[in-house]
């Protein structure tokens, strides 16, 4: 061992800036004070000086943070934020938590609930953000608007021949989109899989663990892995990116109890839904429509095989704007601070820049949701936002 | 010291809507910047448009309140650090490119824009803007501009300060001038825009700036050579330039950066101390005409390849930016690789002239040797730009002060050969104390007088730069 070696790396903020270039949250309103770096400079000084600042004011800077990670990837020193303010938040419960652990545990049963919550929150500003609040569970029904135009024309049966797997569906698809659900164990079955029950499967626990609420995550965590570990260690696929960051995350998590070589086992096992086609042919039918532009989820983080899938299969037909764009769906920021999460996704539509022709595809059930309570308004209705899913005839 | 009521009230009205902060939370952030080191801001403001510049600088010179302007706050000498209570001013709501014109080759934008984003926005219409320091790509052209940012195609196309055409400041007491214009040649009257590029904050604050464009090159192409020792490296310089190559930029890695970026990720070339490893490595781009670069590359592969002089042991080579980012970011990844090594480090620039590169090399490595402190060189030894790290323990008193004694070794040494402190990063705070062993008394007098042209109450960011 060097001696260089012999020192732990030094993981503190440096307050290099680089997370500054990613962050939609300071991208989308120019506030360095609630870019990454701020916050880990409050944090640091949180610990070291604490007769300096106020921990409730703290905390409202804290939960302006939309979890998208993509801090982590650009930080020379490898820190998340999200993690160091669910940290944070685990430390002083507080009633956002207990409202998100409510609607990722209870769903659709809770969304009216939600409703009167949103009268009522702290930082409610009247009546326009309880409009806001409504949209978003507007959206959250199934797509109507959605003809379905590009056409599986030859299945590449080969694919799945002879092997199990386990569709992972999350909770927007259990819940609300059961469409997408039913489409994706169509897609498998015809690519020569045997799909497995994931009913012993819950929610992946991102939400939960970026919510402050260790102890929920964990034991989502756990009901997955053991549901995983009952059905033979299978392979497991999902078609939203935020899932599959989620579960991708478990093969890091100490608090799992993995035997030796399972957790990399587990994230071997692991493939998103999009990467499974083979030789797979497709056709574009007439529904198509005349322009669409791809979405692409923070949670991919930087490899996205939607996206690979989609430019291979629609070539010139499909376009994504450049830079950093994130709809401004995640974290306890769409509830606790819903003007700045619109804030975000206003500067995500600029750069989608629809017209009347346009149709807005993703991967990923929380980019749908909050891009379809987002839309612009466009001719008679606002711009139609898809999963791929819904684009997909079977 | 803190605003009074009547204060809070004039700026909470000119800058309304979340654009004052007042409360120690939300300031937290402006107090520092990459420097870590810290100050203490009274408020912190956010101009949409120049006229809130404007009456901000009238108020402020009559109050005699300090300002301190900011943007991304990527400086590592303590630039943006408010060290006397003031007004922190962030320009990251003024990030728009107000024009581009392929027919003027100028881009007039506000101080805010990110400088990689304008030269993506740019390229995109065959158009160029050379100036890529480390950071192109999370600072702003108004904190370029302000430093005078270099770069490593600064080799071939010098510093930000050739591409500053002009811009508009606004001066202490609310009078806003016009430096420079559109045109590429001017030599009517004295050169104010020179004299603001690299300024530091400390004369006015630019509410635009006019850059200079060129067409964009065709083609680049980078060659990475990994050599034995660093005296073969330095020779490989000298006769890359002899044999008449004009390299856009080429950049030098010494054996300890080497070390600790094999810490940071995966490196390339052979690592380790052994026969047949890499222990310096340099870094070369060429531009140009698409059908001229293979020859081009292949005239600075015979000159690097000298087998009297010690030709390099590995080479690795990119041809447009996709395979050449991949080696361009291992540079980058130089200045967060280093606290690997330790938690603090004092950080220089220094520049000598290109001949005494190696003097100053072999200088500074026998000063970390006889201090007992790892100094990290790299850096732009196409214009004899080196950055030197002391890594060190600040924690521990004495090897605080070794490294600060060797910093002065350092600067010692440099200027004995006739180099100077900083080739880019700007004299900030941390420099502030040294400027008089290369600036002399007579000069810095006629510095001060100027400042007090522009600044007579002396509250642009007060205590920084000469």
């Amino acid at each position: 061992m060097s001696e260089h070696e012999s020192n732990p790396p030094a993981q503190e903020c440096i307050l290099c800036g680089r997370c500054l270039s990613v962050c939609p949250v300071l991208l989308g309103t120019g506030r360095e004070e609630l870019s990454p770096k701020a916050k880990q400079h409050m944090l640091k000084t949180l610990a070291r000086n604490p007769e300096r600042l106020r921990l409730a004011d703290c905390r409202v800077l804290a939960d302006k943070c939309l979890s998208c990670g993509r801090c982590r990837t650009v930080c020379p020193q490898g820190l998340s934020v999200p993690r160091r303010l669910a940290e944070l938040r685990a430390a002083h419960p507080g009633w956002q938590q207990w409202l998100w652990k409510q609607w990722i545990e209870r769903g659709a049963a809770l969304w009216p609930a939600l409703a009167v919550f949103g009268k009522v929150a702290p930082k409610d500003v009247g009546p326009q953000t309880f409009a806001r609040f409504m949209d978003s569970l507007r959206a959250m029904a199934p797509a109507q608007d959605i003809t379905p135009w590009l056409a599986v024309h030859t299945y590449d049966s080969e694919v799945g021949r002879g092997r199990s797997i386990l569709l992972f569906a999350g909770c927007t698809a259990r819940r609300i989109q059961k469409a997408w659900h039913a489409k994706a164990e169509a897609i498998l079955g015809n690519l020569g899989y045997t799909v497995l029950s994931e009913r012993a499967m819950t929610c992946c626990g991102l939400t939960l663990d970026h919510a402050g609420i260790p102890d929920a995550a964990h034991e989502a965590r756990m009901r997955n892995v053991n549901a995983w570990r009952a059905a033979g260690r299978p392979r497991i696929t999902t078609f939203c990116a935020s899932c599959f960051h989620g579960l991708g995350e478990y093969a890091h998590c100490a608090d799992v109890n993995w035997e030796e070589g399972e957790a990399e086992a587990f994230a071997n096992a692991l493939v998103p839904l999009s990467s499974l086609w083979g030789e797979t042919t497709f056709s574009v039918t007439d529904a198509a429509p005349a322009r669409v532009r791809y979405h692409q989820p923070c949670h991919w983080g930087g490899s996205d095989p939607d996206k690979a899938w989609l430019a291979a299969t629609l070539g010139a037909r499909i376009s994504a704007p450049s830079g950093v764009q994130c709809c401004g769906m995640g974290g306890v920021l769409q509830l606790g601070d819903q003007p700045l999460s619109r804030a975000v996704a206003t500067r995500c539509w600029d750069a989608l820049a629809p017209d009347e022709g346009t149709l807005v595809i993703t991967g990923c059930s929380g980019c749908t949701m909050q891009l379809r309570s987002s839309s612009p308004a466009m001719g008679r209705s606002g711009v139609p936002v898809a999963h791929w899913l819904d684009c997909v005839r079977p | 010291m803190s605003l009074n009521a009547n204060q809070l009230h004039f700026l909470r009205t000119l800058f309304p809507d979340g654009d004052c902060l007042t409360a120690p939370e939300e300031m937290l952030v402006f107090e520092t910047d990459a420097s870590r080191l810290n100050g203490a801001p009274l408020a912190v403001v956010r101009p949409q448009i120049e006229s809130q510049i404007v009456e901000l600088l009238r108020w402020a010179h009559a109050e005699c309140i300090p300002l301190y302007p900011r943007a991304r706050a990527t400086n590592v000498v303590g630039l943006c650090v408010p060290e006397r209570p003031g007004i922190v001013i962030s320009t990251l709501k003024m990030n728009r490119i107000i024009d581009v014109s392929a027919d003027d080759f100028v881009a007039v934008v506000e101080p805010g824009v990110v400088t990689g984003d304008l030269q993506k926005h740019v390229e995109a219409m065959g158009l160029f803007y050379p100036p890529d320091p480390a950071s192109f790509g999370i600072s702003t052209i108004g904190g370029n501009v302000a430093t005078c940012a270099g770069g490593m195609r600064a080799v071939k196309y010098g510093v930000t300060r050739e591409w500053v055409l002009g811009c508009r400041v606004v001066l202490p007491g609310g009078r806003v001038i016009e430096c420079g214009g559109r045109n590429h040649k001017n030599v009517v009257g004295l050169d104010l825009t020179r004299l603001m590029v690299g300024s530091e904050g400390t004369l006015g604050v630019m509410s635009s700036i006019m850059l200079k464009l060129m067409p964009k090159p065709e083609a680049t192409a980078s060659l990475m050579a990994g050599f034995a020792t660093l005296e073969e490296a330095m020779l490989a310089v000298g006769r890359v330039f002899r044999a008449g190559v004009l390299p856009t930029a080429l950049e030098f890695m010494g054996p300890e950066v080497l070390d600790c970026l094999a810490l940071l990720v995966p490196v390339p070339w052979p690592h380790g101390t052994g026969a047949g490893c890499v222990r310096a490595v340099l870094l070369f781009r060429i531009d140009g005409s698409g059908a001229a670069m293979p020859a081009d590359l292949e005239r600075l592969r015979r000159a690097l390849n000298d087998t009297t002089q010690g030709a390099p042991m590995w080479l690795e080579q990119g041809v447009g930016s996709a395979e050449e980012e991949p080696l361009w970011e291992i540079r980058r990844l130089i200045n967060p690789a280093t606290y690997y090594v330790a938690p603090n480090k004092i950080s220089d620039d220094v520049t000598v002239p290109r001949g005494s590169l190696l003097p100053a090399l072999t200088g500074i490595r026998d000063i970390a040797a006889r201090h007992e402190v790892p100094i990290l060189t790299f850096g732009h030894v196409g214009d004899g730009n080196i950055h030197v790290n002391i890594m060190h323990n600040a924690a521990d008193a004495e090897e605080r002060s070794r490294a600060v004694e060797a910093k002065l070794a350092v600067m010692e040494l440099i200027l004995s050969l006739g180099g100077t402190l900083s080739g880019e990063h700007g004299v900030g705070l941390t420099k502030a104390p040294y400027v008089h062993r290369q600036l002399g008394e007579d000069e810095r007098a006629v510095m001060h007088d100027i400042k007090a042209v522009f600044d007579p109450n002396g509250i642009m960011n007060p205590g920084k730069a000469f």
